[in-house]
């Protein structure tokens, strides 16, 4: 009796040991990542076939950024034009393009209560695809039409959103199952509809198969301007929901008896998972493995809790893909769609991990 | 605290239940039990507000169940299923602190006060051993256990519970009915639960509510309800029972 106070208190104190253990965790996640981003991004700013060092590149990027055009007086133009407009924007494509695959894997893994989810099981990205797949295709074959692609595949992806939900309700509610099934099956009828415009466009194929493939070429500032704003107010507003996405992972009837609107928690976010895949989709073109790979990495390390696991996917698929991209366009002296990279290399590396996988990170605590 | 009126659910044209009157008095266990397909786990359904009857109406605290707001009936029920299934990695602690989840303002750190609830319901059930594991490495015995705290930690004036101990051990079932028999008698709380074992619901119940083809058979306090022969014509089987308080299903 005369010390059951102190084990009380004891023994709360190690409830909390364990949040604080898994705070301290995420904090040093959160600046490691951050760290290893930023100096990614002035890395890839030096790659390439024009030589620049590291010190002109950050005078460069400073000096755009504050408008004072004397802090790169003795570079050419041609090397300020190659660093601001050619690598800049391409690199934060990358960044946001990464990022916008990662949270919107890990939301849809969640949504759906399936670990293997991503937007391409909800069929968005083939609908993008398909629409752009068809745009091409018009630009071609039909001189006096105009299509451009990145809408067409915008386009492509909402309705595609459209028609899996509508096909979902047609079953009753919008329910898990529901959701999967009829994603799975629109998507299959839509990758049978751009082999067919594949097949019918003959030798001009490549130029739809180019853009299947996934690559981050000759991307520039007005990409920036129309895919950033709208990423990452999504983002944000995944990880502001992210508390409840949690208690949907327990499944629908238990989130509701824990204070949880599921049907209209699904419905945002999944307005916010498609609009984050339709924008990186057709800004970049299919890229597989990012959603997958990127919150399944995390799970191991930080756990299952989204308020932690969105914002560090965010900063870790940004990351990933601008390492990709960077490999991409150096490594070889053909360029390799990134596409094609993230899913070659992030393959066998995600077997790689799931077999070696530390089954309880948390029981270290 | 709850009265049911005359409720009747179908599923399309099929009758599941139908004209079910009772109620649930505060601090009483409650407990529904019956043979399969009799319309338990649907009048369960009812009750915790995940379907609205067809007919009849259900009254909790003097207000109609479908009155009540999602965040509103989560301060005041908890529900406790037989299986739910978790497929990604949360540790023990972060789902019994989920229980927390309708008290708690978006994005706020966990306040000392939720805590120490999270404390003592994990206390009570004998989960603090397991808290930092991951929910998808324990045992279903555990699991179940996890999830009563998580009840518990909700603080609820009424817990529901559907089979919420099939896969604990002996020991554990009679612990955790003890607990929630505790809780009826000191917190003020009520119990409904549906449960198969009827020596355990012959034991800790105060009232039972036989049902039997959509149809409430029995209503009534324990003793009156649990006597052989009605046991013996509503799951047909044989049963005896042992002393005053006890009932012995003999399989042959």
């Amino acid at each position: 009796m005369y010390n059951k106070k102190r084990l009380v208190k004891s023994m709360q104190k190690t409830l909390k040991q364990i949040i604080d253990y898994k705070n301290h965790r995420v904090k040093i996640m959160t600046v490691a990542l951050l760290a290893l981003l930023f100096s990614l991004i002035l890395f890839s700013l030096s790659q390439g076939k024009a030589e620049i060092d590291v010190g002109q590149i950050i005078r460069v990027v400073l000096g755009k950024i504050s408008g004072n055009n004397s802090f790169f007086q003795e570079l050419t133009e041609a090397q300020t034009a190659i660093i601001w407009d050619i690598r800049f924007p391409r690199i934060l494509i990358a960044v946001l393009v990464g990022s916008g695959l990662a949270v919107s894997g890990a939301v849809f893994q969640s949504l759906l209560m399936n670990p293997l989810a991503d937007s391409y099981t909800m069929g968005v990205s083939s609908g993008a695809a398909f629409g752009a797949s068809l745009a091409i295709y018009i630009n071609i074959f039909l001189p006096y039409y105009f299509v451009p692609v990145t809408l067409a595949a915008f386009v492509g992806a909402f309705l595609t959103l459209g028609l899996v939900v509508l096909v979902a309700r047609a079953q009753g509610n919008l329910s898990t199952s529901n959701l999967v099934i009829a994603g799975i099956i629109v998507s299959t009828i839509l990758s049978a509809a751009i082999s067919m415009i594949k097949s019918i466009a003959g030798e001009e194929v490549s130029a739809i198969i180019g853009w299947l493939m996934g690559s981050l070429v000759a991307r520039g500032w007005e990409d920036v301007t129309l895919g950033f704003p709208v990423i990452l107010a999504c983002i944000g507003i995944c990880i502001y929901y992210a508390g409840d996405l949690n208690i949907m992972c327990l499944g629908e009837q238990e989130a509701r008896s824990l204070g949880v609107d599921t049907q209209r928690l699904r419905r945002i976010l999944l307005v916010c998972g498609s609009l984050i895949t339709a924008v990186c989709v057709s800004v970049s073109g299919i890229i597989g493995f990012v959603g997958l790979i990127v919150p399944h990495l995390l799970r191991f390390m930080v756990g299952s809790d989204n308020r932690v696991l969105l914002p560090l996917s965010a900063l870790f698929g940004g990351g990933l893909l601008l390492l990709a991209d960077t490999g991409a366009r150096v490594l070889l002296n053909v360029e390799v769609p990134v596409g094609v990279v993230t899913t070659l290399l992030g393959g066998p590396f995600f077997i790689y991990i799931f077999i070696n996988r530390k089954k309880s990170f948390a029981r270290e605590g | 605290m709850y009265k049911i009126e005359d409720v009747s659910f179908a599923y399309g044209n099929k009758r599941v239940l139908q004209g079910v009157n009772f109620s649930v008095k505060k601090k009483s266990f409650v407990t529904i039990i019956g043979p399969n397909g009799s319309g338990k786990s649907t009048l369960f359904g009812i009750l915790t507000g995940l379907f609205r009857p067809k007919m009849g109406e259900v009254i909790f605290a003097e207000k109609p169940l479908k009155e009540y707001g999602i965040l509103e009936l989560a301060k005041k029920i908890a529900v406790v299923k037989q299986d739910t299934v978790v497929r990604f990695p949360f540790t023990c602690l972060e789902v019994v602190m989920m229980g927390r989840n309708p008290f708690q303002d978006r994005g706020r750190e966990l306040k000392e006060e939720d805590l120490e609830i999270v404390y003592g319901a994990m206390k009570k059930t004998d989960t603090l051993r397991f808290a930092s594991h991951l929910i998808t490495e324990i045992s279903a015995g555990e699991r179940q256990r996890v999830f009563l705290a998580r009840a518990i930690a909700q603080t609820p004036e009424v817990i529901f519970l559907d089979e919420a101990f099939s896969a604990m051990d002996i020991c554990y079932s009679v612990k955790s009915l003890d607990l929630l028999k505790e809780l009826v008698e000191n917190e003020g709380i009520s119990v409904v639960a549906i449960m198969h074992d009827l020596n355990m619901a012959d034991t800790y119940s105060d009232m039972i509510l036989a049902l039997q083809d959509g149809q409430v058979v029995q209503w009534g306090q324990t003793e009156n309800v649990m006597q052989p022969t009605f046991i013996k014509s509503l799951f047909k089987i044989n049963v005896k029972k042992i002393g005053s308080r006890g009932l012995v299903v003999l399989p042959r």
